[in-house]
């Protein structure tokens, strides 16, 4: 077989292919091809699809869940804002009741505190009056008294003589 | 007529005709004491004294707080004269009060003049409190 024998010295034969050895490698191959091909690849291909089926579950379960979880995410965001409004709203009311409720009691405290003021005046210049309707009372005394002793004092008997003497006379011209 | 007035007309005609006298004065008492009228002895004076100004006698009891003099005693009497010119004799009985300070009071009958220092005293006060109010 001259187009078999190629060896050694020129071309391919340099290069160490045999053709017997390559027709036996081929053999063997397809043989070992065949082989795995009824009993390895099968079962092999059915591993890996089943792999790649497990992985390909698993990747569209972490994309839904991931779609849950911003879903999720942007629900929680949401009620988190609704909530924060709302307790927003409620400390607003609440601040604006203690406010009023305050605001009630100061004037309430203020009117309370002028009722007072005007009671306490009230009672103040009435004692002031009383106060001084006696000493008016007192002072009249005191002047009848000052004057009825110094006008003892004065009185003798040559002065009353004379006022009796005048007061028939201004009442006999009357 | 009541007993009153009949012992007031009695007293009165017979002072008129006799005068005073502390024997009659003394009798009157007596009088009054038995028949318990002691109590109406200032009305029966009263009277008296009502029934001597229509016989044309008056009382007068002057009250001063020094005793009067004679020519004080005549002014006075000129001066009840002018007063009650139906007057035809005036008797003036004195009484001593210091209290009134100073003036004089005349009580007659049926007229009080009160014309004394206390009773000026006691206008001013009152004039002075009535002013207040």
């Amino acid at each position: 077989m001259p187009l078999l024998n190629f060896a050694s010295s020129s071309g391919i034969g340099a290069l160490g292919f045999s053709p017997s050895s390559f027709l036996v490698q081929l053999i063997t191959f397809g043989l070992a091809y065949l082989v795995l091909r009824r009993w390895a690849f099968g079962p092999i291909i059915k591993v890996l699809r089943e792999r790649r089926e497990t992985i390909d579950k698993g990747v569209s379960l972490g994309e839904q869940l991931e779609k849950e979880k911003v879903e999720l995410d942007n629900k929680v965001e949401e009620m988190l804002i609704k909530s924060r409004a709302q307790a927003d709203k409620i400390i607003t009311e609440a601040e604006s009741s203690a406010k009023q409720i305050i605001k009630d009691a100061e004037s309430v405290a203020r009117d309370k505190a002028d009722r007072i003021v005007d009671e306490t005046k009230a009672r103040i210049d009435q004692e002031t009056i009383q106060a001084k309707a006696k000493l008016e009372k007192d002072l009249v005394g005191l002047i009848s008294l000052v004057t009825e002793e110094v006008i003892e004092e004065k009185v003798d008997k040559d002065s009353d003589k004379r006022l009796i003497s005048r007061i028939l006379s201004e009442r006999a011209k009357v | 007529m009541s007993a009153r007035t009949d012992l007031a007309h009695i007293i009165s005609d017979n002072t008129l005709k006799n005068g005073y006298s502390k024997r009659y004065t003394q009798d009157i008492a007596a009088y009054l004491l038995a028949s318990g009228m002691v109590k109406d002895l200032d009305s029966i004076m009263r009277d008296v004294h009502l029934y001597w100004q229509q016989a044309g006698y008056l009382e007068v009891i002057a009250t001063t707080a020094y005793p009067l003099e004679e020519n004080l005693k005549n002014q006075i009497k000129q001066y009840i004269k002018q007063i009650e010119p139906s007057v035809k004799k005036i008797i003036i009985s004195e009484n001593y009060d210091r209290k009134i300070i100073g003036g004089l009071s005349l009580s007659l009958p049926e007229k009080q003049l009160d014309l004394s220092l206390r009773a000026k005293l006691n206008k001013f006060k009152q004039a002075i409190e009535t002013g207040k109010e």
